[in-house]
């Protein structure tokens, strides 16, 4: 009799040592069976790390809100879920690459035209150009480089707002995403034990994500259209020396892009590694107490606690790679909008550089830097947001 | 497609008959002047009428406005013909018809892009 007393009390105080522990994870111990839990992850069953996310508490489903439609039918497509790891490992650098060419082909069909559209420009203007003995009243030809200029401004004027606009609903729809994701992802770290590198993770991302919702409608495109109304100024009448100004907002952007992303970058990489020290010290800690003070379970209990950190391990590899997958899919078009727009101005440059067209090419070359602009914030914002998921998921692995 | 040949003998005829109506009365070698380079614009204008067309039609393909175009060829057509004006005034001693032929010619042009213009305001207050 006395024994059985003994077992019963030794169980109701693994049981109230499990419940007090400071890790969530443990908490899942309580739900996920153990017998579950020590099986291989490729058997488990479909909704089994959202099912745990949830017994942690973690709405996995909420970071799927912020997605964009297009973003979402793209993962869809790709079975890209939180319960299915195995596509992920599925995707090859082949599709990726052919998946970057497929938009970036999509992408090219509007600037293309607008190549033809500026070319026709640029050989009409030419003609005159090229017959300066032949039309050797300069106020005519000039005010026929005026008009040229004109019909340029109309043929890009809507095609460059759009990018930009198209790159502020992706800034905007990002850091959205991320301030639903954010929580979800730092939630799962530090239920694997990563508290304070999921602490630092969910302070600066979330500042970037914030920022980048406010800048991208209140201050990026009005700066831009400003800017590029100064250029088309500048460009129909070059007596307005206004390059000057977008000279110094070009420095400024770049110098203040790369001030942020290397102390972003830099805090969180130290906030990181620190923490996954004392993460470890932690995890480690707890695991000796379990192993040590819970009589005749303890190592059990502590090998159980293993096991359901590796599997937490697995959904926070399976939310990060959502994470990072969702940020790159909604980035990417603009980003080869834009590189398309750029090509198109670069060849447009250089037809009007080899044609003498001063008018057309200031105009090319300060729309060309407006786009520069909006492609280095869009690429700074994605690779901030990238390289602090991929930091996480990596601090998160060395912390056992 | 414009044979060269013909225009360079036209060009050299009229400039050679020019020479020799000049001592006879300086009013016949105007009206061979006006009439060889009538001509020779005509030739010009229906050389480069397929050239227009083909660009007119590459414009269409890309999906770009038409009227854009048009400004930009009416725009070409005006500074050559106030060019033609110009000089044959200017050639007779009548400088200050040229004058007026060029003051006419810039007019035109302002006038053809006033619509530009107005886009051009409406883009730049859109931006702003």
């Amino acid at each position: 009799m006395n024994t059985v007393k003994k077992i019963s009390a030794l169980l109701a105080a693994a049981f109230f040592v499990l419940c007090g522990l400071p890790f969530p994870a443990v908490q899942a111990i309580q739900t996920v069976q153990v017998g579950q839990a020590v099986q291989s992850d490729d058997t488990l069953q479909t909704n089994e790390y959202s099912d745990m996310a949830e017994e942690l508490g973690i709405d996995v489903g909420g970071m799927n809100k912020g997605l964009t439609p297009e973003a979402k039918e793209i993962l869809d497509e790709k079975n890209l879920t939180v319960d299915n790891p195995s596509a992920m490992s599925e995707i090859t650098p082949k599709d990726v690459f052919r998946y970057i060419w497929e938009e970036f082909k999509k992408s090219l069909t509007k600037p293309l035209r607008l190549l033809v559209s500026l070319m026709a420009v640029i050989l009409v203007a030419a003609l005159i150009e090229g017959m300066e003995d032949s039309i050797p009243n300069k106020s005519l030809s000039r005010i026929f480089g005026v008009i040229c200029v004109l019909v340029s401004v109309g043929i890009i004027s809507d095609s460059v707002s759009a990018s930009i606009s198209r790159a502020a609903e992706a800034l905007d729809s990002g850091g959205t995403f991320m301030m639903g994701y954010v929580p979800v992802f730092a939630g799962i770290t530090a239920s694997s034990g990563g508290v304070t590198s999921a602490a630092a993770y969910n302070v600066l991302v979330l500042l970037v994500a914030q920022t980048a919702v406010q800048l991208s409608g209140e201050m990026i495109v009005p700066a831009l259209s400003v800017c590029m109304a100064m250029g088309i100024v500048e460009a129909v009448n070059p007596g307005f020396r206004l390059s000057g100004i977008t000279e110094a907002l070009k420095k400024a952007v770049t110098f203040i892009m790369g001030f942020i992303m290397t102390v972003f970058i830099g805090l969180l990489s130290l906030q990181s590694i620190v923490g996954a020290s004392a993460d470890t010290l932690g995890v480690k800690a707890a695991k000796y107490v379990v192993s040590n003070f819970i009589p005749v379970i303890g190592g059990a209990v502590a090998d159980t606690y293993a096991t359901v950190k590796n599997s937490l391990g697995l959904l926070r590899g399976g939310v990060g790679f959502i994470g990072i997958a969702a940020i790159f899919v909604m980035v990417l078009p603009p980003v080869l909008d834009i590189t398309a727009m750029r090509l198109v101005f670069g060849a447009a440059d250089v037809a009007a550089e080899l044609f003498g067209l001063s008018g057309i090419k200031v105009l090319i070359k300060n729309t060309g830097w407006i786009l520069s602009a909006v492609f280095s914030i869009l690429i700074c914002f994605a690779v901030m947001l990238i390289i602090a998921t991929a930091i996480l998921m990596l601090v998160g692995l060395n912390i056992s | 497609m414009i044979n060269i040949v013909s225009v360079a003998g036209i060009c050299i005829i009229a400039a050679v008959l020019c020479k020799l109506f000049s001592s006879a009365g300086s009013e016949y070698a105007l009206y061979i002047k006006l009439a060889a380079a009538a001509g020779l614009m005509s030739a010009l204008i229906l050389f480069i009428s397929p050239v227009i067309g083909t660009v007119r039609s590459i414009y269409e393909r890309a999906g770009a406005e038409e009227e854009y175009l048009t400004i930009l060829f009416k725009a070409l057509g005006i500074c050559y013909i106030t060019q033609f004006a110009c000089d044959i005034c200017r050639d007779s001693g009548e400088n200050a018809l040229a004058v007026q032929a060029e003051l006419a010619g810039k007019l035109s042009l302002l006038v053809l892009a006033l619509p530009l213009f107005d886009s051009l305001s409406e883009i730049v207050s859109g931006l702003i």
